[in-house]
């Protein structure tokens, strides 16, 4: 039933209605549950959608359900209304199975580990299961509008919750730091998609997908709008999903809870940019410029995150750019036209990745809060983290493309988009870019899933294998464990959706909404069934080489030579396992080493801000948590001189940095901010003030000393100041009726 | 000279020998019977103007303006009591408390 549709969208917001309208009637694990069952009924209605074609398929693919005008101004109207076609239907499906699944876990994870050896609901329980809620919300609303306005409603609003949610910690200064980046970030693509909805608005006359992306409209004009919106929706896609040059928000906004992680930094809002693409193929597929650049920017960010991902310390840190990585697959398929392989990429990749960042995330629950991986080890054994390692280990292997697992179809389908070495005719290649290019992307592909293998692996190497930490890991709820299990079963089940040249349920699926249109064939353009690639044996063979590679490489590393010694001694980007735990007990710790310990709150919020805005995060390794010599130049012990060495330790801290992102946008466009305000403030604001105080607050005090004099208190003054007046009045009046 | 004439002149000259008296007497009796002289030479113009036009309208205003003076004198005269009974001594010139 397509009318289902409106019950997805419905539940989620009524679930964070009612947390936030009755939370304090409820108890914590009430808002819990009925947050989680509101999600879940919300995805039981998205899959009754999804049955639809198999009893009504002439309806299948309709627009405007539960219509009605939303903004009416002269003859232009703008109508809310509901989609239901495969494409939001198998993102609802994604957002509310993942999401409650994701919810399901939240109320394990979200809770402390007491004096007492029980489990307490963290402060705040509800806030976080409304919040969540509200975001569900707000990511169906994106995905199921059937025209560019509603879809920004809900695209801001993920924005909106996003930021709640990387802010959840309120307490801990760098997390509001990280959020307030976020919405920074991401308000430049919102206002990059708000032009873009003017220009499609002013060039086709309407917002409705149907109505707007019509042939009539795409081959109106030179074409040159389609250029202008190509490029506005790009800005908000790239935002959206971290890509290259907006990327540097999302390895901050690690510091919210894992679930918020695994959720929305990783399965749903960050896809939100490839949906965008794929929902407004007829415009980017028509762009000359959009079909260039964005297959860049993704080859670009994906190698760029695969390569800051080989450096992190921080377990999180590490999923975060990998995260990155595998959108810019996504938006090399996207970019070129493969619509099906970068959602395909996008399902596999929401199973996987969850997967990873809640095994991640019982990983530090049960280590108590420690994110640093190189304070972990020798986890396999441990009888609490079997799941965990279970887990992990499944999603590591799906990421690195191994077969049978789901990153192995998915990124197959993405790398046989890409001909290796320039051939051009078999292969999928709609909009005849040229071979050469292709291929290049196609290396660059190649050559970050062997990193994508190698960091994935080096992650799985420092947490599991190797000597026991010396944290006493406790056991997780059971909810987490089932959790991790239904992940690890879709992570290897879910890549069998799609076998590029064998089968392929994926492209019957979504044929009826993904039909390519070529605005230069013909007179009107054409809309042609989209094509789907074969089996490409060489692409396969070299992709999972290229993984396989990466896995032995990081494992013979991590095993044969002294490379977790080596990585022990790195700087890191984040705090001691001490401080974060008391930062996740919300207590506001001085940090001696911003030197701004003696400030206010306040002032050490901002030092804070400061500093993480400056990627200048980087606090020495603890000398007493490692029990090695740390980074510190001791006196005694002056280091040789070891260009080696010292070019290795810059390596590190580069990519540590993210390639000093941080500091070239702080460079850019915080810095000359900061000093025209210091300048103004000092030879400007300074001066005027001055002319103000004695300027003007002189001539006001002069002028009252001199009027002052006139007002005698006498009463025959006034009485004389009266029957002048009235006389000049009667002057005037007899001069005037005279004249008259 | 006709009649109207002279009462205007009559009127003009009660009017500023009652607005001498506001200006230059100290004592506010002096200048409370000085406003009276005034209001009542607006009278006299009134009623004049009136019976020039024949209508009746001048003596309408007259009561209204008889009206206005004795509520006027009422609160002037409390006025006086109060300073009276504070100063001992009624001089315009010496209540000037509201000086700038």
């Amino acid at each position: 039933m397509p009318e289902a549709i409106g019950l997805v969208v419905l539940l989620p917001l009524l679930g964070f209605l009612g947390i936030a309208l009755f939370g304090p009637r409820m108890s914590q694990r009430g808002a819990a549950i009925f947050a989680c069952a509101m999600v879940g009924l919300a995805f039981l209605a998205a899959v009754l959608t999804a049955l639809t074609p198999l009893f009504y398929s002439d309806n299948w693919g309709s627009y405007g359900l539960y219509k009605y005008d939303w903004t009416l101004s002269g003859t232009w109207r703008v109508t809310f209304g509901l989609a239901a076609d495969p494409l939001s239907v198998i993102m609802a499906l994604v957002v509310t199975g993942v999401g409650f699944l994701i919810h399901v876990y939240s109320i394990g994870y979200m809770t402390e580990h007491g004096e007492d050896g029980h489990m307490h609901t963290e402060k705040d329980y509800r806030r976080f299961f409304a919040y969540m809620n509200l975001f569900v919300f707000a990511m169906l609303l994106l995905v199921t509008a059937d025209n560019f306005v509603w879809l920004l409603v809900g695209w801001g609003n993920v924005g909106l919750s996003s930021f709640l949610l990387i802010g959840f910690y309120k307490n801990r200064p760098s997390a509001v730091a990280a959020a307030r980046k976020a919405f920074v970030m991401n308000t430049i693509g919102d206002v990059g998609l708000l032009l873009g909805i003017f220009v499609i608005i002013a060039n086709t006359g309407s917002a409705s997908f149907s109505a707007a992306l019509t042939s009539a409209n795409l081959t109106s004009g030179d074409g040159s709008w389609r250029e202008w919106a190509a490029m506005l929706l790009l800005i908000a896609a790239v935002a959206k999903s971290a890509q290259f040059p907006l990327q540097t928000w999302l390895p901050d906004a690690m510091e919210g809870p894992t679930p918020v992680s695994a959720l929305i930094h990783a399965a749903t809002m960050v896809t939100a940019g490839v949906y965008l693409i794929v929902r407004a193929h007829p415009i980017f597929g028509n762009s000359t410029v959009a079909l260039v650049v964005v297959p860049i920017i993704g080859a670009f960010t994906a190698f760029y995150a695969a390569t800051c991902a080989l450096a992190q310390t921080d377990l999180k840190r590490v999923l975060a750019y990998s995260t990155m990585s595998q959108l810019g697959y996504m938006f090399m398929a996207a970019g070129v036209g493969a619509y099906e392989a970068a959602m395909f990429h996008l399902v596999a990749h929401a199973f996987f990745k969850a997967l990873l960042f809640l095994a991640a995330g019982s990983i530090i629950h049960s280590l108590g809060g420690e994110q640093d991986m190189r304070n972990m080890g020798g986890l396999r054994k441990q009888p609490a983290m079997r799941m965990a390692w279970i887990g992990f280990t499944i999603g590591a292997l799906a990421l690195s493309g191994i077969p049978p697992f789901a990153g192995f179809f998915s990124k197959e389908s993405i790398l046989g988009v890409f001909p290796l070495f320039g051939q051009a005719t078999e292969n999928y290649n709609p909009r005849g870019l040229d071979p050469i290019f292709l291929s290049v992307i196609g290396w660059v592909g190649l050559l970050t899933a062997f990193m994508t293998a190698f960091y994935m692996f080096r992650a799985y190497m420092l947490v599991f294998e190797g000597p026991q930490t010396r944290l006493h890991p406790h056991s997780n709820p059971a909810n987490m464990s089932f959790v991790l299990a239904v992940l690890s079963v879709l992570s290897v089940v879910g890549g069998f959706l799609a076998m590029p040249g064998l089968w392929n349920f994926l492209h019957d699926w979504f044929q009826p909404v993904l039909r390519v249109f070529d605005a230069n064939a013909g007179e009107r353009g054409v809309w042609f069934p989209i094509q789907t690639n074969g089996l490409e044996i060489v692409e396969l063979v070299l992709g999972v080489g290229a993984g396989v590679a990466g896995i032995v490489i990081a494992v013979g590393l991590y095993t044969f030579t002294r490379q977790r010694a080596a990585d022990a001694l790195q700087p890191t980007l984040t705090g001691t396992a001490e401080e974060q735990q008391r930062a996740a007990e919300g207590a506001v710790q001085p940090r001696r080493a911003t030197g701004a310990s003696l400030l206010t709150p306040r002032g050490l919020e901002e030092a804070e801000i400061r500093r993480v805005i400056a990627g200048r995060n980087l606090s020495p390794v603890n000398k007493r948590e490692v029990g090695l010599p740390t980074g510190r130049i001791l006196p005694a012990a002056k280091p040789k001189f070891n260009p080696l060495k010292l070019g290795q330790q810059a390596m590190t801290a580069f990519l540590l940095y993210g390639w000093g992102f941080d500091l070239i946008y702080k460079m850019l466009f915080s810095w000359p901010g900061e000093m025209t305000g210091r300048l103004i403030a000092r030879f400007v604001d300074q001066e005027a003030e001055k002319a103000v105080d004695y300027g003007l607050g002189g001539m006001a005090w002069e002028g009252s000393k001199a009027s002052r004099k006139t007002e005698t208190g006498l009463v025959r003054n006034y009485a004389l100041g009266i029957l002048l007046g009235t006389v000049a009045l009667l002057i005037y009046v007899a001069v005037q009726t005279v004249q008259r | 000279m006709s009649g109207i004439t002279i009462t205007m002149v009559i009127s003009a000259l009660v009017f500023t020998i009652g607005a001498c008296g506001v200006l230059l007497r100290r004592n506010p009796l002096v200048q409370f019977m000085s406003i009276e002289l005034m209001l009542n030479a607006g009278n006299l113009a009134f009623i004049s103007f009136g019976g020039m036009t024949g209508s009746a309208e001048g003596q309408v205003f007259v009561l209204m303006v008889l009206t206005v003076a004795a509520a006027e004198a009422v609160v002037g005269l409390g006025i006086i009591v109060a300073m009276f009974r504070r100063r001992r001594r009624i001089d315009v010139d010496e209540v000037n408390s509201m000086e700038g």
